[in-house]
């Protein structure tokens, strides 16, 4: 009973930290594919100027999970599937934080709304704001996640060791 | 076509009216919802057309919106220099006036804001309406050829009809046509979505100077065709065109033939007798009405 319930602890110690890993990845990816996205749009806004639906399509083809699952959400509100408070409820950004979340959420929801010119620049600043989030993201991952989970696994391993 | 412009709600309401017969709609910024069917107008109710005002609809701010948003398919920017024309056109031809507020950068007219007025005109595309003036638009070959119209009254359904016509009556002419407010072939994705027949090159959302002078020397057409020609710039076009030996079809806003002569440039036009048929047209028996057709003298040869 007592190796089992230690078993437990230690299985749920690595499960944190490989939890904990994930969360950087997600950010990492999600930030990354955010800064592509910005890039790739303004270059059909400034070139062709194509419709907000077609460029969504066109980036689909790229992008991790996470971000593929947003920019389907988004297509899907912009096309009038589902409305802008299903879109902003369902849009899972569970690894970022409140403020993180709302300028995404608000990035996206004011898209298309403008003339050119002034698309491009909200892009633009926009875009440099994410890759400064994907630049840190990508540096939290490589210093953090490899990290927790270690320390998880030898508190799990010191855990059986101190009640084994 | 309205499925994609108006929001369900206002659909539901659409769908009581006789949707294949709706010229225009004006939506107008808290102000009644206006419907137009062969020239008489109705308001717009919850149980469909009425001519009673009280129970006329009203159109909000986030109708006026919804519409402009769902007609620039949610990427105003694509539409940018549309709008600063005042006008979008939509999938399947619809045209949108737009009043608003100018904003100006200097002395250039950047955009228009705060849309108070949709004026959403519905094309009709009517094959064959040009059935009864075709035979007077040749002599031994194609005549330059004016459609004279107050706004309105069809020119635009007569000039795609005949450029259907003379593709489909296998004259063979290559004719390129201007379209540079997507109205006559309306392309969408680079596809016309009406019918301008085979024999067609299409040049959408180009000024008519520049579709004139590349349009020539790149697809050496027979016949060039432009809609609603104004301003110096325009005739200077027509009259380049004429002399590179390129047949013209045009249209014009005006009353009659004698608008012409008080049309501030195109005097060069009349005196080089660059148009051999001009073709008069009213809404008077509803739009298309064939009041008379003129040759180059002027002279009145039908109706």
């Amino acid at each position: 009973m007592k190796i089992f319930l230690v078993l437990i602890i230690f299985i749920c110690c690595v499960s944190i930290g490989l939890a904990i890993k994930q969360y950087y990845l997600r950010r990492q990816d999600f930030y990354r594919d955010l800064f592509s996205f910005c890039q790739n749009t303004k270059v059909y806004i400034s070139y062709s100027q194509a419709k907000l639906s077609e460029i969504i399509e066109k980036n689909l083809l790229n992008c991790k999970k996470d971000f593929l699952y947003f920019l389907q959400l988004f297509h899907n509100y912009l096309v009038g599937n589902i409305t802008k408070k299903d879109f902003i409820s369902n849009s899972n950004l569970v690894f970022l934080d409140n403020e993180e979340r709302e300028e995404v959420l608000n990035f996206f929801c004011q898209l298309g709304n403008m003339a050119k010119e002034e698309e491009l620049e909200k892009i633009e600043v926009n875009m440099q704001n994410f890759e400064r989030k994907s630049r840190k993201s990508q540096e939290e991952n490589k210093k953090f996640s490899s990290l927790y989970v270690k320390l998880f696994l030898v508190l799990g391993l010191a855990i059986i060791i101190i009640f084994v | 076509m309205f499925e994609d412009l108006f929001p369900q709600i206002f659909l539901k309401t659409m769908n009581l009216t006789p949707l294949d017969k709706i010229n225009e709609i004006r939506l107008r910024l808290n102000k009644k919802i206006v419907v137009t069917i062969s020239n008489k107008s109705y308001y717009l109710s919850q149980d469909g057309l009425t001519g009673n005002s009280q129970k006329a609809m009203i159109a909000d701010k986030f109708l006026i919106e919804d519409v402009l948003k769902r007609a620039c398919e949610n990427s105003v920017y694509a539409f940018s220099d549309q709008i600063r024309s005042g006008f979008i056109t939509t999938k399947g031809g619809i045209r949108i006036g737009l009043g608003g507020e100018g904003v100006y950068e200097k002395t250039t007219l950047k955009t228009l804001k705060n849309i108070n007025s949709l004026s959403i005109r519905i094309p009709r595309e009517i094959i064959g309406c040009s059935e009864s003036i075709m035979p007077y638009l040749f002599k031994n070959a194609f005549l330059n050829t004016l459609i004279i119209s107050p706004p309105g009254a069809g020119k635009t359904t007569i000039i795609r009809d005949i450029v259907r016509s003379l593709s489909e009556k296998n004259y063979c002419y290559n004719i390129l046509l201007v379209d540079e407010r997507f109205e006559i072939a309306n392309c969408f994705n680079g596809v016309s979505t009406l019918d301008v027949g085979n024999f067609c090159d299409i040049l959408s959302g180009i000024s008519k100077e520049y579709a004139f002078e590349n349009g020539i020397r790149s697809l050496k057409p027979d016949i060039i065709v432009t809609d609603e020609i104004s301003g110096e710039k325009d005739y200077e076009a027509i009259l380049q065109a004429s002399n590179c030996g390129v047949n013209v079809l045009a249209s014009i806003h005006a009353r009659d033939v004698e608008d012409l002569k008080y049309k501030k440039g195109f005097e060069s036009i009349l005196k080089n007798k660059v148009f051999s048929r001009f073709i008069v047209l009213s809404s008077r028996e509803g739009p298309g009405t064939i009041e008379g057709i003129y040759d180059e003298g002027l002279r009145c040869i039908n109706y």
